[in-house]
């Protein structure tokens, strides 16, 4: 069982952010609301598979750029 | 040996679709559990069908004594408290009849968010729970995702629309659906100004045209509401003191400003429990589904509205009944969608089974028809509603493919042409059966005797 360690996902946000060309500013802003939202949606689930962190992130990130929600999506794809 | 799985089969969501499947594997003798996330009963039972027949028979009887002649001049008022909490009333007794009558079939009835771990394992909280089948019943909700804004801005759903307990001056009902044409109805049948707006060249864009045409002249003379074919609203603003409701109409972009605004957008499935980690596929629509409604992982199926098409309780308990059906049987029968009735429960009712006109020209079809308007019967005159009509239509050999209604009662009307739809019966059939002339059902009678007259 792996703790979620949500340093690294803002990280790992923040990184795609800039390879899509998004102003960091603006990066940063909705990143923290994504992260807002992550903490609710722990605290409502016991057991959260990788899969259903990925799945809640991109819907998330739907809502602010389809392009970061891609590539996060895809990040395994992507070379 | 021991038992490898707790249950044999578990159910998620106790709408129509789960608690038919439930009821019918637990009475054929198997361990069956049925899962809730929300309140028991799902949608049909807590937010749509029961408490909108509820709220509509109230408005609708309302609106149709105050407009009386008998009553002309005379100002009836009524208490929307009043009527709210009987509709709460309702929805409670039906809860208790529906989760009653699983546990006494030997359903064992869980609630918690069900989310998946794996193929045969599901957790509630920290609680697992393993079987060896698994029914997805997960029903659908609201979709408000492609107007911007919605995250920051106050807005009714047409669930929660018909919950409230005091009459706004104005609303804006956007989406002109049946469902937002329903809404619409109940508001402006109680008095408030009812603004519609619907994305498509006219309401009820699923409809026969000139069903579109009449409604939305009942709704506008009739009702006083103000109804907008071709406008799109796009995005909704708070401003200091109401909403700003931005949408676009041909080329160009406008905004106005508004208290209360209810979505009626449209439905969109309940996905969000862990279908990946199952193994099963999906997209924006539904649950992805072969004919026998199994999805991508052989144990786990899925019924109702979570494989998208058309949200309506009597399919979502057709296919429970027809896939608990094939399991207890090992049968491998086929869903037949022939005679099911759409209706759509404006004060003008609007009922269609089978094809609808429009359908029938899309696909090429031939065909004939016959339209009887409710001023040429008596039961127009008797009961002071002579807008609407009966249309009926039949393929070359004189068989009933489908028919329109718009009229009082048009639900039950309908329901009566879906058996010959459903059992292919001809037109000579559904004229030769006794009518009441004082009947609006008389209009059946008479479509089908012009239908015959026509070579």
């Amino acid at each position: 069982m792996e703790e979620i360690d949500e340093n690294k996902i803002r990280k790992n946000l923040k990184i795609d952010a800039k390879g899509v060309g998004i102003a960091s500013g603006a990066a940063e802003m909705f990143i923290e609301n994504v992260m807002k939202e992550l903490k609710k949606f722990l605290k409502s689930r016991e057991i959260i598979t990788e899969k259903d962190l990925n799945r809640f992130l991109v819907r998330e990130l739907k809502k602010y750029n389809a392009d970061l929600a891609y590539v996060y999506e895809n990040r395994d794809k992507i070379i | 040996m021991g038992r490898k799985y707790d249950f044999e089969y578990i159910i998620v969501g106790s709408g129509p679709a789960g608690t038919t499947a439930a009821k019918n594997l637990a009475k054929a003798k198997k361990r069956v559990a049925l899962i809730e996330g929300r309140v028991f009963g799902g949608t049909n039972i807590n937010t749509r069908d029961i408490p909108y027949a509820t709220a509509l028979n109230f408005s609708h009887t309302y609106h149709k004594v105050n407009s009386l002649p008998e009553f002309k001049n005379q100002d009836l008022g009524f208490s929307l408290p009043t009527a709210v909490m009987h509709q709460e009333k309702v929805v409670a007794e039906s809860r208790k009849i529906n989760k009653k009558s699983c546990e006494e079939a030997g359903v064992i009835c869980l609630s918690g968010h069900a989310n998946f771990i794996d193929q045969h394992t599901i957790a509630i909280g920290s609680k697992k729970l393993t079987a060896a089948n698994f029914i997805l019943a997960t029903g659908s909700r609201t979709r408000t995702s492609m107007i911007a804004g919605t995250e920051t801005v106050d807005y009714l759903t047409p669930e929660t629309a018909v919950k409230i307990r005091k009459l706004p001056k104005v609303i804006l009902v956007v989406g002109g659906g049946a469902t937002g044409c329903e809404v619409a109805t109940y508001f402006a049948e109680l008095g408030t100004k009812v603004i519609i707006m619907e994305a498509a060249r006219r309401i009820l864009p699923r409809e026969d045209k000139e069903v579109s045409a009449i409604v939305s002249d009942y709704l506008t003379k009739r009702l006083g509401a103000m109804v907008l074919p071709g406008y799109k609203v796009v995005a909704l603003e708070k401003t200091k003191a109401t909403k700003r409701v931005i949408f676009k109409c041909g080329n160009s972009e406008k905004a106005i400003r508004v208290d209360t605004i209810v979505l009626a957008t449209g439905s969109e499935p309940r996905l969000d429990y862990g279908l990946e980690n199952a193994g099963v596929k999906y997209n924006e629509s539904g649950i992805i589904v072969n004919k026998f409604f199994v999805t991508s992982a052989k144990n786990i199926y899925a019924i109702g509205d979570a494989i998208g098409g058309e949200s309506s309780t009597a399919r979502s308990e057709y296919e429970a009944a027809l896939l608990t059906s094939n399991l207890i049987h090992k049968a491998k029968n086929q869903a037949s969608y022939k005679g099911f009735v759409r209706e759509v429960n404006t004060t003008l009712g609007v009922a269609t089974v089978g094809v609808n006109e429009s359908d029938l020209i899309k696909r090429k079809l031939k065909y004939k028809k016959a339209i009887v308007s409710l001023n040429e019967i008596m039961a127009g005159k008797i009961y002071h509603d002579e807008s609407g009509f009966v249309k009926i239509l039949a393929d070359p050999r004189g068989r009933v493919v489908g028919a329109t209604v718009v009229s009082p009662n048009a639900g039950l009307m309908a329901e009566e042409i879906a058996t010959f739809v459903r059992h292919n019966l001809g037109v000579l059939e559904l004229a030769s059966v006794p009518r009441s002339a004082n009947e609006y059902s008389y209009a059946i009678k008479l479509a089908a005797k012009k239908l015959l007259r026509k070579k």
